[in-house]
């Protein structure tokens, strides 16, 4: 971790969150987490991100919400709980993501194109 | 409809009684948010969720619980920047879900199939549909009155508060404004669920129109645009005793539809006698009052000479309006009409008055030629009772030359008596027609009576 983790943008934030949830359903906060771990906390997606696209994401109609009810710590007996919001990747939403990796790999092949062959930099 | 399941069976907020900090914090969060209940509901459930497994995280790295909250809290980020992401995501598609929810307003009214009148108290009181025309008219009138152009003379003094971060306002802020203009309470009728039962406020957000200056009318056309109502729609706002009243000019078409029955017999039949038939009619009152209205907003049809309509009001006004002219219309034609009759009979009074006048001096020239015949009559008889009793006493001589002197006498006595006969006959011939003209003046002044007086 040398570097700080560099800022998603919106299109890559929505690319990996597609990406995750084409795997299975999950929610928020274990979504933020699993972008982290996998990447070796290089990509980090805020909550102040990640939620916001997330609605944006249901009101578009590519990810369904359901409900869960999150019991309370037996330490906080009298505590009613809480609810937890699952996605789940619909229809829409895989076609979506099939569009979106198939215009991400045209546009790194493109830049690829660009790009000095391997040792020309050092 | 996803809207309004959603609100009815999505997740309520707030459920614990203990205000922890991170309740807090989510309490300030959602007020700033400003985006639907619905919305508002579901976002702060998913945060507490969120900052509530990210402290139980922090806590197993070894922070306590007040640290564990507030770094949850602090990787939040700045809290109005975060209502604004929100905000702006919600914002992304509910402009759609609004229309359908003003839409949604009026089906819902006219499934209730409500009819009813406003009456100043603010009372909804049920019509019904018999249409006792003087009480359903009593009604439009008050309504009229509360209602009328007093307000929409008011002009805004206040400009729509705008969000510094999206650049848009509320239309809870806009009525806010009007309330600020009326200087009394608005209900507001959008959501079909609370249509009619109290103040709902309208979450919607949308670019401000500049209202400073402008009348109430004015204000609420441009409020009416990002709502993108039909083009024969519009905002409208109604006095309705405890406060007024603000919804699509529609809404109020079919909530206050009053049934009102005219009598129109007096107008199918035109000053000249020529019938018009009642469709024709029926139609030419829709062609004059809003043609888009009828069918969908107000209903009109005849019933022989009866016009029934069901409609606002505000339409039962131009009807009335609409008929009282034409009536007035029928009213100075056969005043016209009567005029120029009677002018037709003074004028025939007056001629036949002259030659009333003109056979009276006649009659006295032949009275004076009937007195001269008669003398001459007198004159001529004497000289032959004269000339046959001189004739009498002659003794046969010279009575060649009396003869003759007879002879002449009885001619001319006999050309008096044809005079005399004559000018009698004149007479009588003259007076009978003095008569019959005397008879016409008559018959004319009965008319002019008639005309004047028509129940005399």
């Amino acid at each position: 971790m040398a570097e700080p983790a560099p800022k998603l943008t919106a299109h890559h934030a929505e690319l990996l969150v597609l990406s995750v949830l084409a795997r299975g359903r999950s929610y928020g906060y274990a979504l933020s987490k699993q972008i982290a771990a996998e990447s070796g906390d290089a990509l980090r997606l805020p909550a102040s991100q990640l939620y916001p696209l997330m609605t944006k994401l249901e009101k578009q109609g590519l990810v369904v919400p359901s409900w869960e009810e999150i019991k309370a710590e037996a330490s906080e007996e009298g505590s009613p709980g809480r609810r937890r919001k699952w996605y789940e990747l619909c229809g829409k939403g895989r076609k979506r993501l099939a569009q979106r990796v198939e215009a991400h790999r045209r546009f790194t092949a493109l830049i690829d194109g660009f790009l000095p062959s391997e040792g020309a930099t050092s | 409809m996803t809207e309004i399941r959603e609100r009815v069976s999505g997740p309520t907020s707030a459920q614990s009684s203990a205000r922890d900090p991170i309740d807090r914090w989510l309490d300030v969060f959602v007020r700033l948010l400003r985006v639907p209940r619905a919305d508002a509901s579901r976002i702060r459930d998913e945060l507490e969720d969120h900052l509530r497994a990210r402290v139980d995280d922090l806590m197993v790295t070894g922070l306590s619980e007040p640290e564990a909250v507030r770094a949850a809290v602090g990787e939040l980020g700045e809290t109005a920047e975060l209502a604004k992401h929100f905000k702006s995501a919600v914002h992304s598609r509910r402009r759609p879900v609004m229309q359908t929810l003003l839409v949604g307003v009026a089906g819902a009214s006219v499934a209730a199939g409500s009819l009813a009148i406003l009456s100043p108290n603010g009372m909804n009181s049920p019509s019904g549909t018999t249409g006792v025309s003087s009480r359903a008219a009593a009604a439009t009138s008050e309504i009229v009155e509360a209602s009328g152009q007093p307000i929409e003379d008011r002009v805004f003094e206040a400009e729509l508060r705008t969000d510094p971060d999206t650049g848009y306002t509320t239309l809870a802020d806009a009525i806010s404004a009007i309330e600020g203009l009326l200087d009394a309470r608005v209900i507001a009728h959008h959501r079909p669920m609370l249509a009619g039962i109290g103040h709902t406020r309208m979450d919607a957000e949308f670019e401000p129109p500049q209202l400073k200056g402008l009348t109430l009318a004015q204000g609420l056309e441009l409020l009416a645009v990002p709502l993108e109502l039909e083009p024969t729609d519009s905002l409208a706002v109604y006095a309705s005793g405890v406060a007024f009243e603000l919804s699509t000019q529609s809404f109020f078409d079919r909530r206050d539809a009053v049934l009102i029955e005219y009598d129109v017999s007096g107008l199918l039949v035109a000053p000249g006698g020529r019938e018009i038939n009642p469709h024709e009619f029926r139609d030419t009152v829709v062609s004059l009052i809003e043609p888009s209205l009828w069918g969908e907003r107000a209903r009109i049809g005849m019933v022989s000479t009866t016009l029934l309509v069901s409609a606002h009001p505000r339409i039962h006004v131009q009807v009335e309006d609409l008929l009282g002219r034409v009536a007035a219309k029928y009213a100075s034609q056969r005043a016209a009409r009567l005029d120029a009759e009677r002018r037709r009979h003074v004028s025939e009074i007056a001629k036949y008055s002259a030659e009333v006048t003109n056979r009276e001096a006649g009659l006295a020239e032949l009275e004076a030629e009937l007195a001269a015949a008669v003398a001459a009559r007198a004159a001529a008889r004497e000289r032959v009772y004269s000339i046959e009793h001189e004739l009498g006493q002659a003794d046969g001589q010279n009575t060649v030359s009396l003869r003759l002197g007879l002879s002449e006498a009885r001619d001319e006595l006999e050309a008096a008596e044809k005079a005399v006969s004559d000018t009698t006959d004149r007479m009588v011939m003259t007076r009978h027609n003095i008569t019959i003209t005397q008879g016409q003046i008559r018959q004319h002044e009965s008319y002019l009576v008639a005309l004047t007086d028509p129940a005399g």
